[in-house]
């Protein structure tokens, strides 16, 4: 899950960030309302936190630019203001949801997995693949009855694969919404990770989960061939 | 019973004064024409007395005369006896014929009333009948009021009549003119019920003449606009004030929640504690800022004492002089020898006034910098000028600085820990000594702070 943190107290941010990459996503952060359509041009992000009052434009013209440019993209916005007319406002420029400062992290985090989750095809909880299972908020897999541990990158790129199961999902997806705008094209990070992920997931079982498209990408999903 | 409705009260009174005005007018009015018509029939009596002297004539003890020469009088109502000089009846003159001659006469050259019989009274006169120097008999001439009495009874029936409804027409007319001179008060009443604390925007419309009510109006509409700003500032404030507040809340809500996501090593939790101590050192130099303001506008002028500026800035020097070392920036004292810098003034103000101005320009300089505090006595005024060669103030900012919680732009990510309340506090305080304090700020004369306070006379 890759998120674009708007927000124009660097403090704030910071602690935004920390939280959230401890939590296993990507991060970018942007503190002007008028860069935020620059950011989603160039990258594709899952949710995008939107302060309120921002320097350049405000979060809730930011929001309906957005949605008028035809972006879909959850938004999540933050606000210190908490005055019913501000809610109905922010709701009604787009936001998908919207969060009162101060917040503790775990709220934050916990709206992020449900804005993820009412975009996603299912409504539970948990992803499902076949027999395996992962969990956003405990970030934790199970395939059959095994528990599994994931590091935080192996998480989420576990879970972008997740997310869309039974479709190739290109090095370029992966990027986008495992790494922030700090990783280094032409490494060979996901090879690493993906290994790392198969090691953990398939290496035990006989049905293989993890499938490589050479020139394509990745593919999760039960049937070998599809 | 009181009657509060100033309309009605208006309309009663002035009906009240003008009944009271008619009725005096109608009363002279019916005096006057009693008296002239009381003349007109005395003229009259005479006048048929002298008449009927020169036509009656005395032929052997018999009166005569030619029924022409009475007919004018008769036709008018005169009627007369003419008694002999004895006494006796003579001769009767129009309807006199039908009655005696009535009792009690009058003296001569007098009139007296006499009931001829029911609702008839007559008017006596009574003359001497002459010829010549010889008197040969009296002559009782009489007018009939009835004439007289009908036309006042008409007059007294149409005052009676006309007043009241003079009256009533003035009192309709009164309560209609009251009521469009009035509306004006109505209308400023309902905009003032209108108007609550939370809405002051609203003002009493000015399309009115420039009459009394008018300008009752516009003082009003003046006193709401003062209202009005008293109450945004009041907001604005509390707004300000809160969202100050709340920043640094959030940073430590924030904080804390991170602080117990997951384990943590003691290291990294000592960070976090630095950070949030840092938010609550923001929050208590905020709340001490405004409980330093709300004093510095409650205290009078009572504890005004002389002040020597130049102990004051030698002491500050003094106190600056290990924070300058530790920044490596210079800060250097101008003192005038031999001059009187006595201000009468609140020596703790004074005091955070140049604190608060030290640390500004301790903030805004680079280190090996220049900080120049200086002082000079213009006339009877003493300049205290407070000088840093570092960051310019943009000039849009300027106008703005002294504002409650206005930072500038450049400022306010860097953390320099101001809540933007300092520099709305000293000159609060300078104001209060009755003197001003300025900014200029460029790029070759560096930023100057001027307090300028009215001195002592030495």
């Amino acid at each position: 899950m890759r998120v674009l943190v708007v927000e124009d107290e660097p403090r704030m941010a910071a602690l935004i960030r920390q939280g959230l990459v401890e939590e296993a996503y990507a991060v970018d952060v942007v503190g002007r309302g008028d860069e935020v359509l620059d950011w989603v041009q160039s990258a594709t992000y899952d949710v995008i936190l939107l302060d309120i009052m921002l320097p350049g434009m405000n979060g809730l013209e930011v929001c309906r630019q957005l949605r008028d440019q035809g972006y879909q993209i959850p938004v999540l916005m933050l606000t210190a203001r908490d005055t019913l007319p501000d809610k109905v406002k922010g709701l009604d420029s787009g936001a998908d949801d919207y969060l009162i400062k101060p917040f503790a992290i775990e709220e934050l985090t916990a709206r992020l997995r449900a804005l993820a989750r009412r975009e996603g095809p299912s409504k539970s909880a948990e992803l499902v693949v076949a027999d395996l299972f992962l969990n956003p908020a405990t970030k934790l897999a199970r395939r059959g009855e095994r528990s599994i541990e994931l590091t935080a990158k192996e998480y989420a790129l576990l879970e972008t694969l997740m997310r869309r199961p039974n479709q190739v999902v290109s090095r370029h997806q992966i990027i986008d919404h495992v790494w922030d705008m700090e990783f280094e094209s032409g490494s060979k990070l996901i090879e690493v990770y993906i290994h790392a992920l198969r090691k953990k997931i398939d290496e035990d079982y006989p049905v293989k989960l993890i499938h490589t498209l050479r020139g394509l990408g990745y593919r999760i999903g039960e049937d070998e061939n599809r | 019973m009181k009657i509060v409705n100033l309309r009605l009260r208006l309309v009663l009174w002035s009906v009240a004064l003008e009944t009271l005005l008619l009725i005096v007018f109608a009363a002279v009015f019916v005096a006057v024409l009693q008296n002239a018509q009381n003349q007109q029939i005395e003229e009259t009596l005479r006048l048929s007395a002298a008449q009927l002297n020169a036509v009656v004539d005395i032929q052997s003890g018999h009166y005569r005369i030619s029924t022409a020469e009475t007919a004018d009088m008769r036709a008018r109502g005169v009627m007369a006896w003419i008694l002999s000089p004895d006494g006796q009846l003579g001769l009767t003159i129009g309807n006199a014929e039908n009655y005696p001659v009535p009792a009690n006469l009058p003296l001569p050259g007098q009139t007296a009333d006499h009931f001829l019989k029911e609702e008839e009274i007559i008017r006596l006169w009574v003359s001497p009948l002459t010829e010549g120097a010889n008197e040969f008999g009296t002559l009782v001439v009489a007018l009939p009021l009835r004439s007289s009495q009908t036309f006042l009874r008409q007059i007294y029936l149409g005052l009676a009549v006309a007043i009241p409804l003079v009256v009533l027409l003035s009192a309709a007319g009164g309560l209609f003119l009251a009521r469009r001179a009035l509306q004006p008060v109505a209308t400023i009443t309902h905009t003032a019920r209108t108007i609550s604390a939370a809405d002051l925007s609203q003002r009493i419309a000015l399309d009115l003449p420039d009459d009394e009510i008018g300008q009752l109006a516009a003082t009003f509409n003046a006193m709401l606009e003062r209202l009005d700003g008293a109450f945004q500032r009041e907001r604005q404030f509390t707004s300000d004030v809160s969202h100050e507040l709340r920043t640094p809340l959030g940073f430590i809500k924030t904080q804390l929640s991170l602080a117990r996501s997951r384990p943590r090593n003691a290291a990294a939790l000592l960070e976090m504690m630095a950070g949030m101590e840092g938010d609550v050192d923001r929050m208590t130099r905020l709340v001490e800022q405004m409980l330093s303001l709300a004093r510095v506008e409650q205290r009078g002028l009572e504890s005004f004492v002389p002040v020597d500026l130049g102990a004051l800035l030698g002491d500050l020097h003094q106190h600056f002089q290990p924070k300058g070392g530790q920044d490596d920036i210079e800060l250097s004292l101008g003192l005038p020898p031999q001059v009187e810098l006595t201000v009468n003034g609140d020596q703790a103000g004074l005091r955070q006034v140049f604190t608060n101005l030290v640390e500004n320009a301790f903030k805004y300089t680079p280190r090996g910098g220049q900080i120049n505090l200086e002082v000079v006595r213009r006339w009877d005024q003493i300049e205290v000028k407070v000088t840093n060669f570092g960051m310019v103030i943009p000039p849009e900012d300027i106008p703005h600085l002294f504002e409650r919680f206005y930072r500038v732009e450049s400022s306010r990510s860097r953390e320099t820990g101001g809540a933007g309340l300092g520099l709305a506090i000293s000159q609060e305080i300078v104001r209060r000594h009755g003197g001003t304090i300025e900014v200029q700020s460029d790029a070759d004369r560096g930023t100057l702070f001027c307090v300028r306070l009215p001195g002592q006379h030495p």
